[in-house]
């Protein structure tokens, strides 16, 4: 079904056996991934697996000692978080780190500045080309907004709002950025059923009419599966399951990683 | 007037009128206001309708819409009109089910709908509506991935409308010529609280000269801002949005969302606005939770003018001049906090602001008359359009108004209100027992009791099958008489009893125990229970106060004229009223028949007995004298 909607699907991002430590702690030790031009992955796995910690490693905020990160045949490897962003990889992140004082409107707006081109001095000049240039910026925002039904709170203080909304504009910020790659960390963390199944719907929207891969790290395991065409399963630092949620789901090592290996031979026996 | 007698004849005489030069609707899209002139609106509808030409629309067929209130809805309903064609309005929160029964029985040919979720409905249902060839959408959000034939955007519509205008020039103005004033304009079906819903059929000529009727008194301008929100499938909003838009000129302006509606409203300042009785009701209570969570000093002058407003609303209302100490006290009461009340709900502007629906709660009415926003009642059917409604100054909380010009109107024999005249309509669609029913010698039978009071206002009483009979065969309206007591604090619940025995109405007061009990104390009455409680004669004064005051409502043969309080609060567990709270009225008739029968026999008290089930299950029984009041 995929295939036939998008053709060829070939791989965009590719992350080739990176090592990341904190002193004496593994973070991430010897993980390859990569990620076709049109797919919905997601990765799972136990708290301190290193599934941020790869996050943070393809948006450049971490660097891998060891091991490549490309996108698109280019290394990123060292590249610094905004020239990140500008390449077209975009984030929404665990804890939601939005500018708390300014409106959901001024924070979508901040995200569009990597487009920007009039400067500090013709932005408070506020004439011709920077003008027009505001409107154009404010047109793609109001279609996110209206996208993700967020009118309502358009002029709100986002400090004021209910956490499921908050996540919604961290997701409008990231859309904003016109991203080549979605990267949702725990997008639906936190939310109740009803949040969680508008958050699971705008995802799969996104990835329809956007036609770009998103990767997801989330712990509600219904969703996942319902929604990801791949999977890929870490566990301290190592990847140790990659494939359709199917055979996620009969995987032994997964099984024990999250149950725990004792129980898994209870279980068996 | 009388050459203008269509709809889409108004809105050709308005394109040529004014053309470019005023604006028809206003609609918030991505956060701006998107402005629609009057060539704007014409082009849109002309280019609608002649793609429905093109996709085979005759004149007689019908279209179907539904959808919240966007500029999309008028143009496709004006554009199938445009066809002589019919347009019928149904809810958007209609069930499939109900949508389905709503576009077969009207026989529609396109079903024009806002989004997707509509467009599911109607896909759902595809199988059993097969005289349906198309649904269009306006909304594309979330179409992408339909690529049946059988669905198709408005805009596809429009283009395939331009390509027929270069085939057949002129033929949509021809079209418009052809319209007369007795063709039907458009169906609404009526909820159907009783059985499946009915289509009331209005002609054009019902639309327009019940509007014009009705600005003969309350006029409009074609500089007036009206804000369309009440839904478009509901009659009220087809007179005022449509055809009062139409015939006046006046801009239609449309929130964006429901959920922005506060703030779009603010920024569009409309002169006119219609909403229903519940939409007031949760501004209200939206105004005093925020006065409540507002700072100390705000807190305190609005506590301290609000009573200055209910004063000089009173006055107003019983037609006499406030002295000029209250002029004086109400002018400072407006610039401290009143003006800017009405300025934050973006009604600061607005000259007339309607109700209708179902009678407003007489708090809401007065609370609204105290902060200067003076509430109109409007009273009107789909079967006979606008009836009567409040006129300028003349306002009173519990009428429904005077009837409008050009409007007949009796009361029969049984206390109906009767309806004649250009508003009323041709009959229900596809049914003609039903119309041979309500529609007796031009007088529409509208189902609802009442009567007119000494200013000449209609008073609602009831539905004609909820109202009671006396052993006089004087008919009574018991729920509007328990819901007016059951507004004062200290009544809980109350059962109006007329019946057999009685020729007269009786009133079985529950009283509130927590309020009552707080009056008590602050009038140092002790009291133990309820039963106690209940039964003291301060306590009796104080019930008699509040039904002489709703006596003075009421006509004669109806007033109550003996209560009692109860001795027991109502409770479902001995099932007096359902698991919701409502009364179980034949129960409690049987119930309390012995206290009936001595309230009858004149006697002035009653010794109660009364078994009690407990909530373990085990029963009981209590005796208490319980007084019997007569009203003089």
């Amino acid at each position: 079904m995929q295939e036939k909607i998008f053709g060829e699907n070939k791989s965009i991002l590719e992350i080739k056996n990176i090592h990341l430590s904190f002193g004496g702690l593994n973070a991430l030790s010897g993980v390859s991934a990569e990620i076709k031009e049109h797919e919905l992955l997601a990765i799972i796995g136990p708290n301190g697996a290193g599934k941020t910690s790869l996050f943070n490693c393809i948006t450049g905020f971490y660097h891998p000692q060891k091991g490549g990160i490309y996108f698109n045949g280019r290394e990123i490897t060292r590249k610094h978080s905004y020239k990140i962003a500008q390449m077209g990889i975009a984030r929404t992140f665990q804890n939601i780190a939005l500018y708390g004082g300014l409106s959901t409107l001024e924070n979508i707006m901040a995200a569009r500045h990597i487009f920007m081109k009039t400067n500090f001095l013709t932005g408070a000049i506020y004439f011709g080309w920077a003008k027009r240039e505001e409107v154009e910026h404010r047109r793609v925002v109001e279609e996110i907004i209206d996208f993700l039904e967020i009118h309502h709170i358009r002029k709100q203080i986002v400090a004021n709002l209910p956490y499921g909304l908050r996540k919604r504009v961290d997701l409008g910020r990231a859309l904003a950025l016109e991203p080549k790659v979605l990267l949702l960390d725990e997008p639906m963390a936190g939310m109740n059923i009803e949040e969680k199944e508008d958050m699971a719907r705008f995802i799969i929207d996104i990835f329809e009419t956007r036609k770009i891969p998103i990767i997801l790290v989330e712990h509600d395991m219904d969703l996942v599966m319902d929604i990801a065409d791949r999977i890929i399963v870490l566990d301290f630092g190592q990847k140790i399951a990659d494939g359709n949620p199917d055979s996620i789901v009969k995987n032994p090592k997964v099984i024990s990683a999250y149950l725990g290996i004792k129980e898994v031979k209870l279980a068996q026996s | 007037m009388k050459q203008i007698d269509t709809l889409p004849k108004l809105l050709k005489r308005n394109y040529e009128t004014w053309g470019d030069t005023r604006i028809a609707m206003r609609h918030k899209d991505l956060g701006i206001w998107q402005e629609y002139s009057w060539k704007d609106y014409y082009k849109n509808v002309k280019c609608f309708a002649l793609g429905l030409k093109s996709l085979g629309f005759e004149p007689g067929d019908k279209i179907c819409i539904i959808g919240d209130n966007e500029p999309e809805w008028y143009w496709a309903e004006l554009a199938c009109q445009s066809l002589r064609g019919i347009a019928v309005g149904i809810f958007v929160d209609s069930l499939p089910k109900e949508v389905k029964y709503i576009v077969d029985h009207s026989e529609a040919v396109f079903v024009v709908v806002r989004d997707q979720e509509q467009t599911d409905k109607i896909i759902q249902i595809r199988e059993k509506v097969s005289k349906v060839r198309k649904v269009i959408y306006w909304d594309p959000k979330g179409m992408w991935s339909y690529e049946d034939p059988f669905v198709m955007s408005f805009d596809q519509v429009k283009k395939l409308g331009e390509e027929y205008e270069k085939g057949n020039p002129g033929f949509f103005e021809k079209e418009i010529e052809e319209g007369k004033d007795e063709d039907l304009a458009i169906i609404s079906y009526t909820s159907g609280t009783t059985g499946e819903p009915k289509g009331a059929m209005t002609t054009h000529k019902n639309l327009i000269t019940t509007v014009s009727n009705w600005f003969e008194v309350e006029p409009w301008h074609y500089t007036d801002k009206y804000l369309s929100y009440v839904p478009l499938a509901w009659i009220a909003e087809q007179m005022f949005g449509i055809t009062g838009g139409l015939i006046s000129g006046a801009s239609i302006n449309f929130p964006e969302r429901s959920e922005t509606l506060q703030s779009d409203v603010r920024e569009i300042g409309p002169s006119m606005i219609l909403y229903n009785s519940r939409m007031w009701e949760g501004l209200c209570s939206t105004i005093q939770t925020k006065i409540e969570d507002g700072s100390p000093l705000k807190k305190f002058l609005f506590n301290l003018f609000l009573p200055v407003g209910y004063k000089v609303a009173d006055i107003k209302m019983s037609k006499k001049n406030p002295s000029l100490i209250w002029k004086v006290l109400y002018w400072l009461a407006n610039a401290l906090v009143f003006h800017s009340l009405r300025d934050k709900i973006g009604l600061l502007h607005t000259r007339s602001p309607f109700t209708g629906g179902a009678l407003i709660s007489p708090g809401t009415f007065r609370f609204f008359c105290a902060v200067g926003i003076p509430l109109r009642t409007i009273y009107g059917t789909s079967e006979a359009g606008l009836c009567c409604c409040h006129v300028k100054e003349d306002i009173k909380c519990e009428s429904m108004g005077v009837p409008l010009p050009g409007m007949g109107f009796k009361i029969s024999e049984d206390g109906e209100i009767l309806w004649s005249g250009d508003g009323v309509f041709l009959g229900y669609y596809r049914d003609p027992e039903k119309t041979a029913e309500v529609l007796i010698d031009g007088w529409y039978h509208s189902g609802d009791a009442g009567y007119v009071d000494e200013d000449g206002h209609i008073i609602y009483l009831d539905r004609m099958s909820d109202m009671k009979e006396l052993a006089s065969g004087v008919k009574y309206p018991p729920q509007p008489i328990e819901a007016r007591l059951k507004f004062s604090p200290y009544i809980k619940d109350v059962i109006a009893v007329g019946g057999k025995p009685l020729s007269y109405v009786v009133a079985l007061v529950q009283i509130d125990f927590d309020s009552v009990g707080k009056w008590a104390e602050r009038q140092h009455i002790t009291y133990t229970t309820f039963v106690d409680l209940s039964q003291k004669p301060e306590v009796y004064d104080l019930i008699e106060k509040e039904i002489i005051a709703l006596n003075r409502s009421l006509p004669e043969t109806t007033r109550v004229k003996k209560f009692i309080c109860l001795h027991k609060e109502l409770d479902p567990d001995e099932e007096e009223l359902t698991r919701t709270r409502k009364l179980r009225r034949d129960f409690l008739e049987k119930k309390y028949g012995e206290l009936l029968n001595a309230i009858s026999e004149g006697k002035d008290s009653f010794l109660a007995k009364s078994e009690v089930k407990y909530r373990d299950g085990s029963r009981g029984e209590t005796t208490i004298l319980v007084k019997i009041k007569i009203l003089s």
